[in-house]
């Protein structure tokens, strides 16, 4: 991969940010103990991790780093990080402690991870330098409180067009300054990414390079996507619809889930349907739990195949919420009459409120059916509010219906 | 009004609570040289202020990061989709790019930068 091959080898070599690099290192070369910690924040592909190792390899440290991929729990990193903060080696190195993309530190898949970290700060014994993508993340914002905050910023895009075209030249690769153009253009001032496309690229003419990133930015809309997912005349189409439309794995699952349940499928599709949705979103939440983040690749395809098989072509439309909100609210909000209502009236039949939902209260709405002066004086005697008379009405009509 | 990103600019008084707004998106003041957009300022923010409190148009222009002339943005192949306000405050400007190899007098200019600011 061109990334690693030509990652710079010094600070020097890096481009763009070069006022930001200067001042970290600035503020590397005077930590002492006691100083606050220094939080790199800025889009990916700006040279955060990068200037990291380069500032620890220039200043002597030994950078002990955790990144995302590594689980960060409290006891994970007290076991990685403890010897660093406990004692000295005899060679006497100079420990720096790297903690990348902390804006992913959630709670339940780092358990204490970010309490950790905050008696890192605390401690102050050694550098603590954290990098995080996105400033409005409620963790960040703890965090840029109590630290330096080093702001990354894209890379201006002349800088990224001169260095593609010096690695290009370094590994004897031409691309037209067209092409290289359109990558840069693509790239919107993220390294990483501009140096991948450029590898990736490399021997198209400008026309098929064009072509290939166009194609790239199709983005379908949630329901194009979905739609064409459930209409796919194959498994790869299916497959297909599902892998360029760009929503979170999370929301793939969801959506697949709200549109399966509201297309009146027949029973048993519906609970076979269910049963690979589950498996599916088993698998989302196993990866969330151990950030093995590779594995998402099998994600589109097993959800395409194992529902193409089960769906009746054009049988499901995308639909995007179970029901609609102001219908949920609604539904809410009568629920919790009913559950006053059983509430009450276990008190007075001496059973638990479970019970007095499901077995008293049909017959007592049955009985008390349309009358509204009875239901009424029913409201009155459990003591509740007459906001309850509406859905005691509802709930009795529909009683009624069902017995009919 | 055009400014170059990382250079000194007057304004006239724009009141108390204006100051104190800009001063908290990143802006610094200095009594005798007036105000500056530091690296991490927000340049989005003090844009709005300004062009609100101003009653005209305001903009921030990159500087060559070799010989610390304007660039001018609208001559470059990049104008649509590079946006000033996200950007590293240095490019290239148009003289500076043409050099036989920018790359190597960006990393000693870099170096320059490097000692003077030690």
């Amino acid at each position: 991969m061109w990334v690693e091959k030509y990652r710079p080898k010094t600070i020097k070599d890096m481009v763009g940010n070069e006022r930001t690099r200067i001042s970290f290192l600035n503020w590397l070369k005077e930590w002492k103990r006691g100083s606050e910690p220094a939080l790199l924040m800025g889009p990916p592909g700006t040279g955060k991790t990068t200037l990291m190792h380069l500032a620890a390899d220039e200043l002597g440290y030994n950078l002990i780093e955790l990144n995302a991929s590594d689980v960060r729990t409290k006891s994970n990193m007290m076991q990685k990080l403890g010897p660093a903060l406990s004692t000295r080696s005899l060679i006497d190195e100079k420990p720096l402690i790297f903690l990348d993309e902390v804006d992913g530190m959630y709670y339940r898949q780092d358990r204490g991870g970010i309490e950790f970290v905050q008696e890192l700060i605390k401690s102050g014994k050694v550098p603590l330098v954290m990098a995080a993508n996105v400033e409005d993340d409620k963790q960040v914002i703890k965090l840029i409180r109590k630290s330096k905050v080093f702001r990354f910023r894209r890379v201006a895009s002349r800088f990224v067009e001169l260095y593609i075209e010096d690695i290009l030249k370094r590994d004897g690769e031409k691309l037209s300054k067209e092409s290289i153009r359109l990558i840069v253009r693509e790239a919107k001032g993220d390294m990483r990414a501009a140096l991948n496309t450029a590898q990736s690229l490399t021997g198209l003419s400008t026309e098929e390079l064009s072509s290939v990133i166009s194609s790239r930015n199709l983005k379908c809309s949630l329901r194009e996507s979905f739609e064409a997912f459930f209409n796919a005349e194959s498994k790869d189409q299916a497959y297909e619809a599902l892998r360029v439309c760009r929503v979170s794995p999370r929301d793939k699952v969801r959506l697949a889930y709200t549109s399966v349940v509201n297309s009146g499928l027949s029973e048993d599709v519906l609970i076979r349907a269910l049963e690979k949705i589950g498996e599916a979103d088993e698998i989302v939440k196993k990866i969330g739990k151990t950030q093995e983040w590779r594995l998402l690749r099998y994600l589109d395809r097993l959800l395409a195949y194992s529902l193409y098989n089960i769906l009746p072509k054009g049988a499901v439309s995308y639909s995007e919420d179970d029901m609609p909100w102001d219908l949920k609210l609604k539904m809410w909000n009568e629920g919790k009459v009913l559950k006053d209502i059983g509430r009450q009236l276990s008190k007075i039949l001496h059973t638990s409120s479970r019970e007095a939902i499901s077995i008293f209260i049909p017959y007592l709405l049955f009985i008390l059916g349309k009358d509204k002066e009875s239901m009424k004086r029913f409201i009155k005697l459990l003591g509740l509010s007459e906001n309850a008379l509406k859905p005691m009405l509802k709930e009795a009509k529909r009683i009624a219906l069902k017995v009919r | 009004m055009i400014v170059k990103i990382g250079e000194w600019f007057r304004l006239p008084r724009l009141g108390r609570d204006k100051f104190i707004s800009l001063m908290k998106a990143g802006l610094v003041y200095d009594r005798s040289k007036g105000f500056k957009a530091e690296v991490d300022a927000n340049l989005t923010t003090i844009i709005s202020i300004l062009k609100k409190a101003l009653g005209e148009d305001f903009e921030f222009v990159p500087k060559c990061f070799i010989c610390n002339s304007s660039v001018e943005c609208f001559l470059c192949a990049y104008y649509q989709i590079c946006d000033v306000k996200s950007i590293t405050p240095d490019c290239f400007c148009n003289q500076c790019i043409g050099h036989r190899t920018p790359l190597s007098v960006y990393k000693n200019t870099f170096m320059e930068l490097r000692q003077s600011n030690r």
